[in-house]
């Protein structure tokens, strides 16, 4: 009797889940339902058509490294390997090619009357020093700075690879420490001579007149010439760039993301190649393209007759004032 | 001359001191920009 | 010759950074160094994929065109390596590399940022293989011993694959072909200039 019951009670049970079974299972089980897992998914160049480099979300604390592919690293570097390098080349070597023509053509400007023996001072020893810390500064960083961009092809055949990346080590601690004294060197000159350094109707004159590069005009200039304006311009401007975008690359991602790096160091090259070929013409013009031309930074003192021929405004006002110290005039 | 040797022992001297003062401030080791302070190794 | 390439199916990785974990354990990496790191794109939504990401060992490697100092060089079997003595830390690399490789000890670029570090597809240096200075400057060097790089090898759900290009795009056509569904080889057309058709 209990077994009948038993066997009755597993009989009903089976049943019950037989029940159950045929109704839980899904008739659409029978034929599956297409699922595409990609249908919303990201895909590489979906996201590339959309923006320029690929971001998402990581666990680790260096931010920039969320940035997954930046394919503008490639720009950069065609910048860097090809594009820098030609405007540089040509820039620089443009400009050597220059200053030898011309210095074959017009040979070194003469004092026309001879040296009187007579001097008059030009720049006292506080603008003296600056001028020096500046331009020793700008010999070191060019030499280092070029370095980075051309020392692989000139130097490094020579030096052969440890000596070069010994050699470019301290070139580039060189580089980095010697920013500062120049960045200072640079606002010193802008604080000193910036009111000599404003463009006036003078100016137009002696550019009209080709500055007396060509043939024996005496173009009229104050102080400074309008060369000099220009030049005094260049290095402010330039020199400012130069050291933010500088500063920039000693503090990476301190203010910008990697694509504000790469701007920083493509402003930073070109600026520089063109800073270091206008100074090879400034450098010229002040020791062998002009007699009685480097006194003014030597020892501060120039030749009477040098001075009347390049700036006689500056010393036509230069001897109205000693005239009027010397006779005693009011105080003002 | 004078100016001229002033200037270089003054670019000497700003640079050094520069250099001192960024690497003793400024300048951080990876381990510990790159980690937060509750995983930061003690040593 | 084998032409060694890394391979991450987005579609399998789960996030689980055990690539991460066994790059930093097997080269000793310090704090704040990541040779290896998994990022999450569109997080939280629907299609959230994520990419595990070290150095991709480029064809025409940009890193390798900028440097200064020419401090790297592709081995016979593709593997871009570099050398820690010649580096000068300037970070160009960082700046070129697509795919953000490689690292630095210091954060300030004054002088120097220190010496470059970045994944080695478990390849070593220029130092002998598998000696104490090699170990201490770039960790490891599986490849001189016949294996894989250890990220590959611990990764959960395979989806992290190194090896010979032709190897695993060929394990990777065969996923999507069995599947039905692909979201690509992440990086290949920036590092090896190729896709893989599916």
């Amino acid at each position: 009797m209990t077994m009948l019951l038993a066997l009755g009670r597993s009989a009903i049970a089976a049943l019950a889940l037989a029940v159950l079974a045929s109704i839980a299972v899904p008739a659409s089980a029978q034929q599956p339902t297409q699922v595409n897992p990609t249908a919303s998914s990201v895909k590489e160049d979906q996201l590339f058509r959309q923006m320029t480099r690929i971001d998402g979300r990581i666990s680790i604390p260096d931010a920039k490294e969320g940035v997954l592919i930046q394919p503008a690293g490639q720009s950069w570097r065609q910048f860097h390997e090809v594009t820098l390098p030609w405007i540089g080349a040509i820039a620089i070597l443009g400009m050597l090619a220059l200053l030898v023509i011309f210095y074959l053509t017009r040979g070194m400007v003469r004092i026309e009357r001879g040296r009187s023996g007579r001097t008059i001072m030009r720049f006292n020893a506080f603008e003296r020093f600056v001028h020096w810390l500046t331009a020793t500064c700008f010999i070191v960083l060019a030499i280092s700075g070029l370095n980075i961009t051309f020392g692989r092809q000139i130097l490094m055949p020579i030096l052969g690879p440890n000596g070069f990346a010994s050699w470019s080590q301290y070139a580039k601690y060189a580089h980095n420490y010697l920013s500062f004294p120049f960045t200072l060197g640079v606002v010193l000159i802008l604080l000193m001579w910036i009111a000599w350094a404003l463009p006036n109707r003078t100016d137009v004159e002696w550019l009209k007149q080709g500055g007396g590069l060509v043939g024996n005009k005496h173009p009229p200039a104050a102080r400074f010439n309008a060369g000099q304006k220009i030049m005094f311009w260049l290095v402010v401007l330039g020199g400012a760039a130069a050291a933010i975008s500088g500063y920039l690359l000693m503090f990476p991602f301190y203010a910008t993301d990697v694509e504000g790096m790469q701007t920083a160091q493509m402003v930073h090259g070109i600026v520089a190649v063109i800073f270091v070929a206008v100074m090879l013409a400034h450098i010229y013009i002040g020791t062998i393209g002009m007699e009685g031309a480097f006194e003014s930074m030597g020892t501060g003192d120039v030749d009477l007759n040098w001075a009347k021929q390049h700036h006689p405004i500056w010393v036509e006002q230069e001897m109205a004032q000693s005239r009027g110290a010397s006779q005693g005039a009011p105080a003002e | 001359m004078q100016s001229f040797l002033a200037a270089c022992a003054a670019a000497i001297a700003i640079a050094v001191i520069a250099g001192y003062v960024l690497d003793s401030t400024v300048q951080r080791p990876s381990s510990s920009a790159y980690t937060t302070t509750g995983a930061e190794p003690r040593s | 010759m084998a032409r060694m390439k890394f391979l991450c199916d987005a579609d399998r990785c789960i996030e689980c950074n055990a690539c991460v974990t066994a790059c930093k354990n097997e080269h000793e990496v310090p704090w704040g160094i990541n040779r290896r790191r998994v990022v999450t794109i569109n997080d939280g939504k629907p299609g959230e994929r994520s990419v595990s990401m070290a150095c991709m060992h480029c064809t025409d490697a940009p890193c390798a065109a900028v440097c200064p100092v020419k401090c790297f060089y592709t081995t016979a079997d593709g593997v871009v390596l570099h050398s820690k003595d010649l580096c000068i830390g300037c970070g160009y690399c960082f700046y070129a590399c697509p795919f953000g490789a490689p690292q630095y000890p210091k954060v300030g670029n004054f002088g120097s940022r220190g010496k470059m570090d970045k994944c080695t597809f478990c390849a070593g240096g220029p130092e002998a293989d598998s000696s104490k200075a090699e170990y201490d400057k770039y960790g490891s060097n599986r490849l001189a011993e016949g294996k894989l790089p250890l990220c590959a090898e611990m990764c959960s759900t395979k989806s992290l694959l190194a090896g010979d290009g032709d190897v695993i795009a060929q394990i990777y056509k065969e996923r999507v072909a069995k599947r039905g569904y692909g979201s690509g080889a992440w990086g290949w057309k920036t590092a090896y200039k190729e896709t893989i058709a599916s």
